[in-house]
């Protein structure tokens, strides 16, 4: 996925200006930036355009995981998975389940009540469900527990192997991300997303930064 | 519709229908009783009074509700999920609006009956439950449309009183010409056509008014149906 010259205002404040970017299928490519850069608005263009720079395949095959996408909280674990069944590949549901451990969710009780991690969980089977070419994570292991975030990464790991057609986005606070998910690194930094050759030099530059 | 219809039962948005239904008829009850001094209720009494309510209070009785059942997804979060499984802003609303009619219609269905059962007369009844339905669903169509252009429950509700109180004065002020904004407004034809109606036990409505509530009925759809047709992105922004 290209896009060159790409630039971002939101109510009049540039965010991102004439920056190119580059992402790749078969790899998680790791965005890091410092609060209010920009990152999240960036996520939310992917998939309204708002710029008016997105080409029609690239919004048409947005999936947007974050804070922004949220399932419903009022359904237990077993409604929603039965409700998705109706729409969704079984096989494919079956395979998500598995490999993101929702056995040990309580199936009777409203999401509601699960803890963060649980309902994240089930947030990515949903969403991946839509088998979108391009998937972007916004902040996604936020707030987790670290053995969710553990698991979390294990996910996305064996998730590209399988699926190593699709470009992931990775939009992160999370320096571990970086370290636990191999991929390629990039930086929002002064109205650009510059790459990196390696997680230790962008975090270098990152943790630096002004 | 199954989704709509668990999340009614376990938001408690059901029960809380019911609890505006049965409210409204026994502010009817406690109005005649209270108010006017009725020592002797009738049938007809109580279902005008109760008719009275529902058209003069119903709006603030109902609109919370309503809002929530559709503003609560745009808090939560919930457009992308709706989308994910195939519903488009049209979809989205009229499941909505189709499952808050269908279990207000049911709560209307049984208060009347109740009613009718307790003074052994079936008179008026479909005639009430028509005319019960129709109100609340134009309460469903004016709060929900405003509430789907509206992120925030607060400002929904705010409007939809806005509304309503401009409709209400409108039809006070000259009843030919904007009687048709508000129908069901005492200040109407309708009302004391349907009391004369009620007074004389068997006879109904004439069929003008039936195709005038049908017509504002359809009009509502036709105003909502234009509204949705324009929000189609101003929906998934707003969910996110």
């Amino acid at each position: 996925m290209n896009i060159e010259n790409y630039t971002l205002k939101v109510k009049g404040k540039t965010l991102l200006k004439e920056t190119d970017l580059a992402f790749s299928t078969g790899v998680i490519s790791h965005i890091v930036g410092k609060n209010g850069v920009g990152k999240s608005q960036f996520a939310k263009d992917l998939l309204l355009n708002t710029s008016k720079q997105m080409l029609p395949d690239v919004q048409e095959n947005v999936c947007l995981i974050s804070s922004a996408s949220n399932i419903p909280h009022d359904v237990s674990k077993d409604f929603l998975l039965r409700f998705l069944r109706d729409t969704f590949n079984e096989q494919m549901i079956s395979r998500m389940e598995q490999l993101l451990n929702l056995s040990n969710i309580d199936g009777k009780i409203l999401i509601k009540h699960l803890s963060d991690g649980q309902k994240q969980k089930l947030k990515l089977l949903s969403f991946l469900l839509e088998d979108k070419a391009i998937i972007v994570l916004d902040e996604i292991t936020n707030s987790l527990d670290k053995k969710t975030i553990m698991e979390i990464h294990q996910f996305l790991n064996e998730y590209i192997e399988e699926h190593p057609e699709k470009i992931i986005i990775n939009i992160t606070h999370e320096l571990s991300d970086l370290k636990a998910i191999a991929g390629d690194y990039y930086l929002l930094h002064e109205q650009r997303i510059v790459p990196f050759a390696s997680a230790e030099q962008l975090i270098d530059v990152y943790i630096h930064e002004a | 519709m199954k989704l709509e219809i668990k999340k009614s039962f376990s938001n408690k948005v059901v029960w809380i229908l019911a609890a505006m239904v049965m409210f409204m008829f026994l502010m009817g009850y406690f109005l005649l009783v209270g108010i006017d001094k009725v020592n002797h209720v009738t049938y007809n009494m109580f279902f005008f009074s109760s008719y009275t309510v529902a058209t003069q209070f119903g709006l603030m009785l109902f609109s919370f509700v309503i809002a929530f059942f559709i503003n609560r997804e745009y808090s939560n979060k919930n457009i992308l999920f709706y989308k994910l499984i195939g519903e488009s802003v049209y979809s989205f609303f009229y499941k909505k609006i189709g499952v808050l009619f269908l279990e207000s219609f049911v709560c209307i269905t049984i208060g009347s009956l109740l009613l009718s059962i307790m003074f052994h007369n079936f008179s008026h009844f479909f005639l009430m439950l028509f005319l019960f339905s129709a109100v609340i669903l134009q309460y469903i169509l004016i709060i929900g449309t405003i509430s789907i252009l509206c992120s925030n429950i607060l400002m929904s509700i705010g409007i939809s009183i806005v509304y309503w109180l401009t409709s209400v004065i409108l039809v006070a002020v000259d009843p030919k010409l904007f009687g048709f904004i508000a129908p069901f407004e005492a200040s109407n034809s309708l009302s004391p056509r349907l009391d004369h109606v009620l007074q004389s036990q068997h006879g109904s409505l004439p069929s003008s008014n039936y195709a005038t509530i049908l017509l504002y009925l359809l009009a509502l759809l036709a105003v909502n149906f234009i509204i949705l047709r324009f929000s189609k992105t101003r929906w998934v922004k707003m969910g996110l």
